[in-house]
């Protein structure tokens, strides 16, 4: 059975009590970006014990928010990281300081870090275990601690899991350390609307997360939006929920040099489980003009009682948005996880069959959706998940 | 000079003499009624009675280049260290100069599979088999080593169990490859490699190159001998290589000759990619053992 994590970031503190008060979550992702030291300390044991620490290395060489506060992070190692002064003393030293950290907070399993490129480069996997896999791993078995179970992280690339022999040689590589448990995924998809549309895409996603199940290492899928219902049907170990959409849409934009122009806030958004969406909430009035029930519509939880009042301010720094989605995604989640690996995919593609109705039914009413709010996605989620199933 | 010869083969590690002069009748003085038996060019292959270790093989040669001796050299150091019943013990490895060796090595009894291969007609035995070479195969791979070359011509069936030989290619994962960077084929029997060997991917060349090998091996027993890449049985292609490149083998006849799940293990064996076959030797052990018990 696949386990909901809440990806960590900022905010984390309405994860944290989504969990604990409302059981939105089996575990964390924790990410020294928005995290000091003392925070992540600050997780009860019990939890930091089923979550997994992401170093976040994404880009080596530049430390953003709290990242300075870890003597691990290359960039600070280092004294600025560069791929040529990066030898394997540098790389050694780093991952013994980053596993002595996992290790001391107990997390649930090791994360070997790795980072971000982008495209599809010829030499990312010579790259990466140069840089950090083999350092890791030599660590891992120096320290005698291997009886944590290790995972890899990779983020890839949209070009990288939709080119089949490109997808193919990552496959075999990450399949070839026996040392490895599971793998820590991370996808970034170029242009991305606020849903992925992308059949070949989802498709590449799909048999990735399925070859790697099938090789018997688990997966953990980092940075996942609502797709995650998609993921399940792969057979998927572990997926994840998170409050903005930075912990929802893997990009690089809070990792890098912070940009001059002024940054506009998120349009708050409401999750709609009917739906399938994240709906703007201007619709709110709108959907329960035309529907009988807007609680039930919206399934009504105590956090979007407050949202419902006249008064509600909409905003993005309000948590009930959020700690409403938690509640109401959790649930879809479980619903949908609680069938077997035969019947899942049967169950998805009728939760998305009933959400291209209930659009219908909307559209019918008068309702115009924006392509952000709408059920675009909807029909290249059903085709992906009917071309995936048919071995195409 | 001749080498002292309680020096050179009493240990069974190697032994340099400087000495070119050393004819392959002045090595076979040493043992009472040498038997030929093969060889030819760089090779010569003699069985003779050691006063110590009974019947062994002596193998006399000389090497094309540094690379070559280098790599015999790594075959015996390997031996010498596993001590393992299914691989022959050696005895003694002396080299001339930079280009002659000789190599003194137990006399592994019984037959080459390559005579055998139609003989063994019971799916037991053919399980039995592959278990046992599963069994001293896991020896090497537990060491980062790849046969590379487990066609039925290395594997000598005896009375006990299977003997693997010819270890001349293997390839230490960890170590520095001797072989060509750039060469189309990686060093193997076209025949009888995976797909990545044919295509010199030497980055995916692991344990899970000699399964595919030792998946066409007992696939092509429990077809009765018909290799199962053969373009007369696929009905496709021109060659065994180039059916195995892409793919393609007597999957309809195999799933006819033997159990379903015997089928799901050699499919699973016999998979494309790496990725898509055992990922640790444990794991192929372990549902080889599920099905012996099923």
């Amino acid at each position: 059975m696949a386990r909901l994590y809440h990806q960590l970031g900022h905010r984390f503190q309405w994860s944290l009590s989504s969990i604990q008060t409302d059981a939105t979550g089996d575990g964390t992702i924790v990410g020294p970006r928005y995290m000091a030291p003392q925070k992540v300390r600050a997780i009860p044991a019990a939890l930091r014990q089923s979550s997994l620490f992401d170093p976040q290395f994404f880009l080596p060489n530049s430390a953003r928010g709290k990242l300075p506060e870890y003597s691990f992070f290359p960039e600070v190692l280092s004294g600025g990281f560069t791929t040529e002064e990066w030898g394997p003393e540098m790389a050694r030293s780093c991952a013994d300081r980053c596993l002595s950290f996992q290790n001391a907070y107990e997390f649930e399993a090791v994360v070997i870090p790795t980072r971000f490129y982008e495209g599809m480069p010829s030499n990312f996997i010579s790259k990466q275990e140069a840089q950090f896999v083999v350092p890791f791993l030599q660590s891992i078995e120096a320290s005698g601690t291997n009886d944590r179970p290790v995972f890899l992280q990779l983020i890839l690339t949209d070009q990288m899991l939709k080119d089949e022999s490109y997808r193919s040689e990552l496959l075999n590589w990450v399949t070839s350390y026996p040392e490895l448990h599971g793998v820590y995924l991370v996808y970034y998809v170029h242009n991305r609307q606020k849903q992925i549309t992308d059949i070949q895409f989802l498709i590449g996603l799909l048999s990735f997360v399925g070859a790697i199940k099938s090789s018997g290492l688990s997966i953990a899928i980092g940075y996942a939006n609502t797709e995650s219902v998609l993921l399940l049907c792969a057979g998927a170990d572990i997926l994840t929920v998170g409050t903005y959409e930075n912990l929802r849409m893997f990009n690089l934009k809070s990792f890098e040099e912070p940009d001059e122009s002024p940054r506009r806030g998120p349009t708050p958004r409401i999750y709609v489980p009917r739906l399938m969406q994240w709906i703007d909430h201007q619709y709110i009035g709108a959907i329960g003009a035309v529907v009988e029930d807007l609680g039930e519509y919206l399934e009504d939880n105590e956090h979007s009682v407050r949202m419902f009042e006249p008064t509600y301010n909409w905003h993005f720094t309000k948590p009930e948005p959020y700690k409403h989605y938690f509640v109401s995604f959790a649930r879809q989640f479980r619903r949908l996880n609680s069938h077997g690996a035969d019947a899942i995919v049967d169950a998805v593609l009728e939760e998305c069959r009933r959400a291209t109705q209930g659009f219908e039914e909307l559209n019918e009413a008068g309702l115009v959706f924006s392509p952000e709010s709408g059920g675009g996605h909807l029909a290249s989620w059903m085709t992906t998940l009917n071309l995936w199933r048919g071995g195409r | 000079m001749s080498p002292d010869p309680q020096r050179c083969w009493a240990s069974g590690r190697i032994t340099v003499v400087a000495d070119n002069t050393l004819r392959v009748e002045d090595i076979l003085r040493r043992f009472p009624s040498p038997v030929f038996l093969g060889g030819g060019g760089q090779k010569q292959v003699y069985r003779v009675d050691h006063p110590e270790h009974g019947a062994v093989v002596v193998k006399i040669g000389s090497c094309r280049s540094a690379q070559e001796l280098e790599r015999i050299q790594r075959e015996v150091d390997l031996l010498c260290d596993l001590d393992s019943p299914y691989f022959p013990k050696q005895f003694a490895f002396e080299r001339w100069d930079s280009q002659r060796f000789c190599i003194v090595e137990q006399c592994v009894p019984g037959q080459p599979l390559t005579e055998l291969l139609d003989r063994i007609a019971d799916e037991a035995a053919a399980l039995g088999l592959l278990r046992q070479l599963i069994c001293g195969m896991s020896l090497l791979w537990s060491r980062r080593v790849v046969h590379r070359d487990l066609k039925p011509a290395n594997i000598m069936i005896a009375e006990d169990h299977p003997r693997i030989i010819d270890l001349g290619i293997a390839r230490v994962l960890d170590g520095t490859s001797l072989t060509m960077s750039h060469a189309p084929f990686g060093p193997c029997t076209p025949n009888y490699a995976s797909p990545e060997q044919l295509t010199n991917r030497k980055r995916d060349i692991d344990h899970r190159s000699d399964q595919f090998i030792l998946g066409i091996d007992i696939a092509q027993i429990l077809l009765g001998g018909v290799h199962p890449f053969d373009p007369h049985g696929v009905r496709q292609g021109a060659s065994i290589p180039e059916n195995i490149f892409n793919g393609r083998w007597c999957r309809d006849t195999l799933r006819q000759r033997c159990a379903s799940s015997t089928y799901t293990l050699l499919e699973r064996m016999l998979g494309h990619h790496p990725y898509q076959r055992f990922r640790r030797h444990e794991d192929l052990a372990q549902a080889l053992s599920a099905l012996n018990e099923g």
